[in-house]
């Protein structure tokens, strides 16, 4: 599987980690990934670590996850390589994401 | 499943039948090499045992006519024959028999012979399957592509490209992934241009295309602020766009006095060149790009520059940087600020985007173009 998803015991974070490329390809299961945590939890975090690339498609993924996911819960972005930080700073998400 | 056994004596096709049939096959028999050949024809089986001995003809033969009438499917042979001997087991997987076993068989052999080819079988349906399935969605995804290409150049035929004082150049990948560039010098003379890019490829990535054209020629006819372009656009694709797609884009206008003001939102820097020196601080997207934030939160903030006199402008969309040449390597900024800052000061607008042309194909080589690339130079 290209995403895994793990809840930490007795937190309200989740962890969603994302392998290779983040592309149109995974839109159903990126979708399906954070469809279960959309409210009462405090943080969802997108691990980028294992990211080698990432087109407008998964941009475009990261915002419809903003829409879906309680205003509450606050989405990071974490551990982008410079390229993709580069991408995502270019059309400005940290105003919606907190970028680490 | 269906297999069809070929053998000229009943008792044994009366076994393989049933042990065939223990395993929930459809089976049909036939005692002669002719019979074989037109039910093999007409009923399809998906494998077949053989007895080379069979009459009215040569086994070997048979083999080949089968494998031959089979086509590209996999329908194997398993040949099972009292004449064990090398020579004719040779003969028999020369002509592409799959399998041979000599009689009397043991069944537990037979049986497990069967099922590995009952699993290749399957396997090679599903393939089969799945390769129609990936034909068929290619075929319509680039009848898709075509048609956007359509839409798009439709959209794009007013853009005023002749215009002296700008040069556009549309390369487009067999991959069309949505990029958008609209010239049209308003009345008081100021040049407005939108560079945009669609998230996603083929149609899809064109539907918001359309609105925005319309949206753009009226707006430099009514001569629209720079701002008023922004959230008018950004309104426009609010309304029609699904949440995952939106539109990196550029609205520039430039001035008869080399004021150019711009809205930029999720593209690439722009590269001001003059004497040699690039400027790639200037003109950089500072917000997010249109279509994402509703009409309350929409930043119109224009930002200014004046442009000093032969300062040429030059915008790419991502296509362009993040080109790959033959060995794999990426354009990137450096060797693109390199390519621009050779050009002459003096050069037309034309060319001076057809040097730079020139030398991103040379730099393509035989490499396969991915993103469609839309490169825009507009002088001041």
């Amino acid at each position: 599987m290209s995403i895994t998803v793990t809840v930490e015991q007795n937190s309200h974070r989740v962890g969603i980690r994302v392998v290779g490329s983040f592309d149109f390809s995974l839109f159903n299961d990126f979708r399906a990934a954070y469809s279960d945590y959309l409210t009462g939890y405090q943080e969802l975090i997108v691990d980028m670590q294992a990211v080698e690339y990432l087109d407008s498609a998964a941009l475009g993924m990261l915002l419809s996850m903003r829409n879906s996911v309680s205003s509450e819960t606050d989405i990071v972005i974490a551990n982008s390589n410079a390229f993709i930080r580069n991408i995502l700073m270019i059309s400005r998400f940290d105003k919606r994401f907190i970028i680490t | 499943m269906k297999l069809l056994v070929v053998d000229n004596e009943e008792i044994y096709r009366d076994i393989i039948s049933t042990c065939a049939s223990a395993r929930g096959l459809q089976t049909r028999t036939a005692a002669s090499m002719d019979e074989a050949f037109n039910i093999f024809n007409e009923w399809q089986p998906d494998l077949v045992s053989l007895e080379v001995l069979s009459s009215n003809g040569d086994g070997i033969k048979l083999i080949r006519q089968l494998k031959e009438a089979a086509n590209d499917r996999i329908i194997p042979i398993m040949v099972i024959t009292f004449k064990s001997d090398d020579a004719t087991m040779n003969a028999c997987i020369q002509a592409g028999a799959d399998d041979f076993l000599a009689k009397p068989f043991n069944d537990i052999l037979f049986n497990t012979r069967l099922s590995t080819h009952l699993r290749n079988v399957l396997f090679s349906k599903e393939t089969f399957q799945k390769n129609r399935d990936l034909i068929y969605f290619q075929s319509m995804i680039e009848r898709e592509h075509r048609m956007a290409h359509q839409v798009l150049a439709h959209a794009m035929d007013r853009s005023e490209d002749e215009d002296e004082k700008v040069a556009v150049t549309r390369l487009a990948a067999t991959s069309f992934n949505g990029d958008i560039a609209l010239i049209k010098r308003r009345a008081d003379n100021g040049l407005l241009l939108f560079i945009g890019d669609f998230t996603g490829h083929g149609l899809p990535a064109s539907i918001g295309a359309l609105p925005l054209t319309q949206a753009f020629f009226k707006a430099a006819s009514e001569n629209s602020s720079v701002a008023e372009i922004a959230h008018h656009f950004n309104s426009i694709l609010i309304d029609i766009l699904p949440d995952y797609m939106f539109c990196a884009a550029y609205i520039i206008l430039l001035n008869t006095d080399g004021m150019l003001e711009y809205w930029g939102g999720g593209m690439p820097h722009a590269f001001i060149v003059r004497e040699g020196e690039i400027d790639m601080q200037s003109i950089r997207s500072k917000h997010m790009p249109l279509g994402i934030l509703d009409r309350e939160e929409f930043e119109d903030t224009v930002t200014q520059v004046k442009l000093k006199a032969g300062a040429k402008v030059v915008v790419a969309s991502d296509g362009v940087l993040e080109m790959n040449n033959d060995d794999g390597n990426m354009l990137g900024d450096e060797k693109f600020i390199n390519m621009l800052s050779q050009q002459s000061d003096h050069a037309e607008i034309g060319v001076f985007q057809a040097n730079i042309v020139d030398q991103l194909v040379t730099f393509q080589g035989d490499a396969e173009q991915l993103d469609d690339i839309t490169l825009l130079s507009v002088k001041a």
